[in-house]
């Protein structure tokens, strides 16, 4: 028997969505003297599978919380231990997800294998706000435009923008958010999808002050629903009317699809 | 070889009901010069091929029948048959023919008692090839391809991370002396937004295509015409010639355990921006992605790399064509 670890091999998934199926597992030389091994996750990982052990290993309770005891004599073969996890939440920045393998001799941990995983997602921000407001009065009359650009800054892609409108104290008003596919000038959207939604404008009716809160829905490639609250719009119109503000955005860089992530 | 009998069970218990006593029974009759499994992952079909060693005709005495007493006394029997066949060697005895292999309504028999009367071979060949339930696939193979991929080189590849890792191996690799895995299929879906296909038009074009979906309300035959051709210059992209290409633009690595099985090209449905008016164009590539497992190996990581700058010269292919049979209509 040995007393150091030989590893023959490391791997984890360089980059995970939250829910998304992360694979790990580790090789090392079978003459390696231990009798227990520990797997540790962060918190909020679900480890809900491990690779080359007694069907008892996963009835252990902790497993769902990240933690997993091995005893060797758990193990199906020599050298080899694996695992399946996922991110059960949905994180507000993308980060680092850290997994630490301890190998035990008489409860003491002689070697710490630790893995590393990019947890990734979409996230929408903007850029080159030009918002005065919804202002008008006797003194401003004309009806101003938003607009904007969205840009990507996360290394996921992002899935069927949609915009959202969070309404803040404006009792005498109705405000809503319409989408058209008309009137489109940007020259690159020679086709849309015949379902696809692109320009909104917001529909403002009565007069008062307001509040808008505006800001974007958004999916990735595993369903995971996401939320960016981007602008507060202040509301002013002196007199009733009936209002339609055009929304102008333009999401640079819908399509990359991932741009490169380091790994340590 | 001796089993485990809890890792045997272990097995049959993974096997679900699919596998019954009656490979169980082989493998446990002691006259098993080889045991081989195949899983074929795809179909979830699970072959066993066995080698067994009879002896000569005048050593199956007393002693020799009590070592497989228990495959002998009644004829074995297998559930959710898809192939079972077998063979002497060296006189190569067809045990279908001879009746000592009977298969009826997915259910297969072997009497060894017949076989070990009529088979002259010292040796003797079988292939069971059962169907197994699909858990049997998941708890088995597990795998797992990126749900995002990388651009990189300036945005002119695309590369997706393919990882498998093979659970219970314990089971093939304490009861059966080869074990391999294959077929296994990976779907992976590459969608191509209607930026990725402008970006190929040239601007003259893109002025023509406006102007005909314009006009084409006006009842212009020649923008019929036009976007007739154009549609008909899109779906090619489905055609043999340019899904060999596209063949061309997909790579998987390691080669020798990775494999590109088949490309489908799917149209969607899009309008002209402005104007409303319906197109097809090509919206998503299903790639399916095949890999094999074998020997010693119990994880697999391979790579798949697409070549976008391959698939503009597809794209832009298509484009001249539009270019080149419309030159004479106008619109």
């Amino acid at each position: 028997m040995d007393s150091k670890l030989k590893i023959l091999e490391k791997h984890i998934s360089e980059w995970a969505l939250p829910k998304e199926e992360i694979l790990s597992w580790v090789k090392w030389e079978s003459d390696f003297d231990f009798d227990q091994i520990l797997i540790k996750a962060e918190a909020d990982i679900n480890l809900h599978r491990i690779l080359n052990v007694e069907e008892e290993v996963l009835k252990q309770e902790d497993i769902k919380k990240g933690k997993a005891v091995i005893d060797k004599n758990m193990l199906q073969i020599d050298g080899f231990i694996g695992f399946g996890c996922f991110y059960e939440l949905i994180p507000e920045q993308e980060r680092e997800l850290t997994f630490e393998i301890e190998f035990k001799k008489d409860g003491k941990i002689i070697e710490t294998i630790t893995l590393k995983t990019n947890l990734i997602r979409p996230i929408v921000a903007i850029e080159n706000l030009t918002n005065n407001g919804i202002v008008v009065t006797k003194d401003r009359p004309v009806l101003p435009q938003l607009s904007f650009n969205l840009v990507s800054k996360g290394k996921a892609r992002i899935l069927n923008l949609a915009p959202l409108l969070e309404l803040v104290n404006a009792k005498d008003m109705k405000i809503t958010l319409e989408q058209i596919t008309e009137n489109i000038d940007n020259e690159k959207l020679l086709f849309v999808d015949s379902i696809q939604n692109i320009i909104s404008k917001i529909i403002v009716k009565g007069k008062g002050y307001g509040m808008i809160t505006m800001g974007y829905e958004y999916f990735d490639a595993m369903g995971n629903k996401y939320e960016s609250k981007l602008i507060d719009i202040p509301i002013q119109i002196e007199q009733r009317e009936n209002l339609e503000v055009p929304i102008s955005s333009d999401l640079k860089g819908q399509s990359t699809i991932l741009l490169a992530p380091k790994v340590s | 070889m001796s089993f485990d009998p809890a890792i045997l069970s272990s097995l049959f218990s993974t096997l679900g009901n699919a596998a019954t006593t009656g490979i169980q029974q082989l493998i446990n009759s002691q006259i098993i010069m080889h045991k081989g499994a195949t899983f074929y992952h795809r179909t979830s079909e699970l072959e066993f091929a066995f080698l067994l060693s009879l002896g000569d005709e005048s050593s199956r005495g007393s002693n020799f029948l009590n070592k497989i007493k228990s495959i002998t006394t009644k004829p074995v029997e297998f559930e959710n048959i898809i192939e079972l066949n077998g063979h002497g060697i060296p006189k190569n005895e067809n045990l279908v023919d001879l009746g000592i292999i009977t298969i009826e309504s997915g259910r297969g028999k072997i009497d060894f008692g017949k076989l070990l009367r009529e088979i002259k071979s010292n040796t003797v060949f079988i292939k069971v090839r059962v169907k197994v339930h699909d858990d049997f696939k998941r708890s088995l193979v597990y795998s797992r391809i990126d749900q995002t991929s990388r651009h990189f080189e300036n945005e002119k590849k695309i590369e997706t991370n393919i990882e498998i890792a093979l659970d219970y191996a314990n089971l093939w690799k304490k009861v059966f002396d080869q074990f391999t895995v294959r077929d296994i299929e990976f779907p992976f879906h590459l969608q191509i937004s209607p930026e990725t296909i402008v970006e190929q038009i040239p601007q003259k074009n893109r002025e023509r295509i406006i102007s005909a979906g314009e006009q084409i309300g006006k009842g212009n035959k020649d923008a019929v015409s036009f976007l007739r051709i154009m549609t008909e210059c899109f779906l090619s992209f489905e055609k043999d010639d340019k899904r060999d290409q596209l063949m061309d633009l997909i790579s998987v690595t390691p080669d020798d355990k990775f494999y590109i099985k088949e490309i489908y090209p799917t149209m969607h449905s899009m309008v002209i921006a402005k104007i409303g008016h319906p197109i097809i164009l090509p919206g998503t590539l299903r790639i399916i992605i095949g890999a094999m497992l074998e020997g010693d190996n119990i994880t697999l990581r391979g790579k798949l790399t697409i070549d976008l700058k391959k698939f503009s010269k597809i794209m832009s292919d298509i484009s001249n064509d539009i270019q080149n049979k419309t030159q004479k209509l106008k619109v």
